[in-house]
């Protein structure tokens, strides 16, 4: 395989054992074309969350490409009110990603960012504008495009443990990430599923709101691993890296035995070895 | 300040920009979507009205009696027995109640509540079931005052005045002949507060206690 | 601006952090908490029509918006056809001005208010009592909050911040001079004493002042919603009758009243109505035998016309409901107070930066996560999170944040642009840091990063970018 026009690397199709409800979307022979959008926090920090990513796109029959020339959809300079940056960073996804199907990422909120706030970027801007919008209407958070897209019943992979679900504000309310999770986890073989008290209120992180105002946010991530604790549950998962930082940082200075780990690593079957912000068992 | 009004809508007008034109007809436009207007989205409200109107009348803390309409006094005098009250009553006027004959031994006045007044019996001018509400026009005969000074309020309620919708007891308000009501009354069960660690106490300022004698279309007791 | 109580010399942060600190205070917020989301849940699940209501709610206000001058000048000739008499004030000095002088015409030495935030937002009671009246508030929790000599810091529960044991203790310091010798603790004890020490208030008050949640063009009527009733004793009994309002609270016709009354209370508190729901047309009609004198409409500009011509014209549908605040996180580990000005929560954050300046408020709209459950549960829709972030362009197109931040913000976006240089960049920093951390899992200090470490570790990563890795992967094949 070598290298497109558009400098990314493509991966012949990997199909394993997955069980769907119907057919999938699409109906002719070619598979469907996946962009992964990696995430700057998977990218930097967590990488095993990408890869997890990946292996579940291709399980579910896509082809994944990985375009090289992405960093981050811009949510910090978004944010912090700057606009004009905010607009270069989303005009290179924009190019980056125009040839796909769909784009996929694991994360609410940079999916949220390129399907909500892109097009708001450049509404008095009538080219740009389009293309956003074409962006932001194939653009999905990873578990719910495997459930509603992909139509995946069930993932093949086990873990030994009882879980709760931290809802991101980003997924939930931007992506509309909700069932889509739990219904994928309640397939995992030998895990538990439990709900927390205020499973959907906000962990604190907010992006750079946790550096800025950090009394508030640790007080917010106090409370919300306060009911981590009282859910009975061994593992926190959520499909945000932001919040899942924010809340093992909290949970790793409290000496708290949870471990933190994103749900698509649990999903692929990438679960073992250590959890976010633990130490590595050898170097 | 006349000048603050000309500015005011002067402004409103300069960030309205681009709206449509301020003519006589765009403002006969409005009146007439007033004139005109209907109610919105209503909630589902199924069922016998009046079974629902005493349900959420309960639910508001609120006590009841059901009578025919030979049987008001009794009741009234029934519920201030009950409540240890002395028989002595402010009534205001409605057509039900201008009808009772009252015991010798009920003492009945009509006039303004002061503070020192224990129950006040009211007749309503419609029901709500929606919510369980009752509507008092206060004018003359029916003084404000009585609504809210006294410890106890007892409200008559015609059954065939109680209505489905909220917006269903304005369209008896408009009805009215004569000059349009100054004061409308959406009463729903007896005051209360929150404000004291967010639970609730009843008897913040309004009445205690509400009681309805529901009269229903039948002529004994 | 003007308002009693608020406190922009001390900054956010530390307005903050004192109210984390505050022990009493989070006790309060903390009983509070549950209560108004599980009620507004409850209310929610009971009414099937809810969210598409919720709509019909947010159009009447939008038709409104866009024809407001319009519709106040229908309002305005139905209060003078009904004989009352509708004052208009572009600036809260104006306000006060022509509140004092009714008051001063009519002789009145005694003034009862129910709530009103837009009074609040005049400092009106500070004003009244510059010019020698004597002014009390009649809702209980505006009330306690004026024995304390604070302000309000929720728009419905005005008191929310007090214990019992501080209400008590209110209670007994001021009430002992009016003959209330013993300490009242237990709840109907204190709603007891506060019944009978403001009876006496409305009896003898010369001006009953309310608000007005909505103005009503079909008739002329100003709507107020309570569950005290202390509202209708203030209008009906004194015989000078005032309702302060903002602009924006005309609506046209009594159906679109009920559209609207039906989102407000479920929002705020979860019932379906409040105990009191009345509106008020014009002073007594001779035969009335009761009722106001004089009836007086103050409507207010102070920055809300300016409102309509842009981005932020969708935050005038307000209803003034609370459910905002109730719902959001921020808010509720601060409190109210915290906000420095008179309106708190989401709304407050959206609003005082237009109706006090950009300048005064600059933390406030960075002082949130998005999360965006205000704009989820808004009975008018407005996007309050997104208007927050509206607020942040605004404030660096005007330099407002700090010159430092915003240049660290703009080189990591030109990095970010280059994403083979950005990664070159991160090649060296992600091993260091993967070298430091890795034994622990996680790193307890990082530079520039005090907000963080100070209460958290910061997970370590994982020493080679992903992109790093994939191309290995890809290589090897």
């Amino acid at each position: 395989m070598g290298k497109s026009r558009t400098g990314c690397y493509s991966l012949r199709h990997n199909n394993q054992n997955v069980s769907r409800m119907t057919d999938t979307k699409k109906t002719s022979e070619v598979p469907i074309q996946v962009g992964l959008f990696v995430t700057c926090l998977a990218d930097l920090v967590r990488p095993k969350v990408a890869f997890a990513a990946v292996r579940l796109l291709e399980q579910a029959g896509c082809t994944v490409t990985v375009p090289r020339a992405q960093t981050c959809c811009g949510q910090p300079a978004l944010n912090s009110g700057d606009q004009a940056s905010t607009e270069r960073i989303a005009q290179g996804v924009i190019r980056a990603f125009a040839d796909f199907d769909y784009v996929v990422a694991p994360s609410g909120s940079c999916t949220g960012t390129l399907r909500h706030k892109y097009p708001e970027l450049f509404r008095q801007d009538l080219k740009w504008a389009t293309q956003a919008r074409a962006l932001a209407d194939k653009t999905f958070e990873l578990t719910r495009f495997l459930v509603e897209v992909m139509k995946i019943e069930q993932v093949k992979a086990s873990y030994a443990g009882t879980c709760t679900y931290h809802d991101s504000c980003a997924g939930l309310r931007e992506m509309n990430v909700h069932e889509q999770p739990r219904r994928l986890l309640q397939g995992v073989t030998g895990l538990t599923l439990t709900e927390m008290v205020d499973a959907n209120v906000c962990c604190g992180f907010g992006g750079l709101f946790s550096v800025k105002y950090p009394d508030i946010s640790v007080r917010m991530v106090s409370d919300k691993c306060a009911n981590v604790a009282s859910s009975g549950a061994d593992t926190l998962l959520g499909g945000d890296l932001g919040c899942l930082l924010n809340i093992a940082g909290r949970l790793r200075r409290e000496d708290s035995p949870v471990k933190v780990l994103h749900v698509a690593e649990v999903l692929a079957g990438m679960a073992e070895g250590p959890g976010i912000g633990e130490p590595e068992s050898d170097s | 300040m006349s000048s603050a009004r000309k500015e005011t809508l002067e402004a409103i007008r300069t960030a309205l920009v681009g709206s449509e034109p301020r003519t006589s007809e765009h403002l006969q436009e409005l009146k007439a979507r007033i004139q005109e207007s209907v109610p919105h989205l209503q909630p589902q409200l199924d069922g016998d009205l009046l079974t629902h109107f005493c349900e959420k009348h309960i639910a508001v803390h609120g006590t009841y009696e059901r009578v025919g309409r030979a049987g008001v006094a009794t009741a009234v005098l029934r519920h201030l027995d009950s409540l240890g009250i002395p028989r002595e009553l402010l009534v205001g006027a409605g057509p039900i109640l201008d009808q009772v004959q009252w015991p010798e031994q009920v003492v009945v006045e009509r006039r303004s509540a002061n503070k020192d007044d224990c129950v006040a019996l009211s007749e309503a001018f419609a029901g709500i079931a929606e919510s369980g509400t009752v509507v008092l026009l206060p004018g003359a005969g029916r003084p404000s005052s009585h609504n809210f000074l006294p410890e106890d309020h007892i409200i008559v309620v015609d059954c065939a005045r109680i209505v489905r919708h909220q917006e269903d007891a304005w369209t008896l308000v408009r009805a009215l002949p004569g000059r349009a009501a100054r004061t409308i009354q959406l009463i729903t069960g007896p005051s209360k507060t929150g404000d004291i660690e967010q639970a609730i106490q009843y008897g913040a300022h309004g009445p205690r206690r509400v009681h309805l004698v529901i009269v229903e279309d039948r002529d004994d007791a | 601006m003007s308002a009693a109580g608020a406190n922009p010399t001390i900054p956010f942060q530390d307005r903050a952090r004192r109210a984390l600190q505050d022990q009493t205070l989070q006790q309060a917020m903390n009983k509070a908490q549950g209560g108004f989301v599980d009620k507004r849940r409850e209310a929610m699940a009971q009414l099937p029509e809810f969210d598409d209501i919720r709509d019909a709610a947010r159009d009447i206000k939008d038709h409104v918006l866009s024809n407001l001058d319009s519709y106040l000048e229908l309002y305005e000739q139905k209060v003078q056809e009904n004989g009352g008499q509708v004052h208009w004030a572009r600036t809260t000095e104006e306000a006060c001005q022509i509140i004092t002088a009714i008051c001063r015409e009519a002789g009145a030495e005694l003034v009862a208010k129910g709530k009103s935030m837009v009074s609040e937002e005049m400092g009106l009671t500070g004003a009244l009592e510059t010019a020698g009246l004597k002014v009390v508030e009649t809702d209980l929790g505006e009330y306690i909050v004026q024995l304390a000599g604070e302000t309000p810091s929720h728009i419905i529960a005005p008191a929310v911040h007090k214990t019992r044991e501080q209400i008590t203790e209110l209670f007994h310091k001021h009430h002992a001079k009016l003959g209330y010798s013993e300490r009242v603790t237990q709840r109907e004890a204190i709603v007891n004493e506060a019944r009978n020490v403001l009876r006496e208030v409305f009896i003898t008050a010369d001006v009953g002042i309310t608000g007005a949640n909505f103005l009503v063009a079909e008739t002329g009527a100003n709507v107020i919603v309570t569950n005290e009733g202390n509202g209708d004793l203030t209008s009906c009994l004194p015989r000078v009758q005032i309702a302060v309002a903002g602009i924006e609270r005309v609506i046209p016709s009594l159906d679109d009243l009920s559209t609207l009354l039906r989102v407000l209370a479920r929002s705020a508190t979860g019932q379906e109505i409040t105990a009191y729901t009345t509106m008020y047309a014009g002073p007594r009609h001779k035969d009335d035998g009761e009722g106001p004198a004089e009836y007086h409409v103050v409507l207010l500009d102070n920055g809300r016309s300016a409102m309509l011509g842009g981005a932020y014209r969708p935050m005038l549908r307000c209803i003034r409901c609370g459910a905002c605040m109730n719902h959001c996180p921020v808010y509720l580990a601060i409190g109210g107070h915290a906000y420095g000005w008179v309106y708190p929560g989401p709304m407050g954050s959206v609003l005082t930066p237009l109706l006090t300046s950009f300048e005064q408020a600059v933390d406030l709209p960075n002082a949130c996560t998005l999360n965006g459950r205000c704009k989820a549960v808004c009975p008018v829709r407005i996007p309050l999170s997104d208007l927050l972030l509206e607020h942040r362009f605004e404030q660096h197109r005007r330099g407002l944040t700090s010159a430092v931040g915003r240049l660290l913000i703009r080189a990591w976006a030109w990095l970010a642009r280059r994403p083979r240089l950005y990664h070159s960049v991160m090649v060296i920093p992600l091993w260091l840091m993967h070298r430091l951390g890795r034994k622990a899992g996680a790193l307890r200090w990082l530079p520039l990063a005090g907000g963080w470490t100070g209460s958290r570790d910061f997970p370590v990563p994982a020493g080679q970018s992903f992109h790093a890795q994939w191309r290995a992967t890809q290589k090897r094949r």
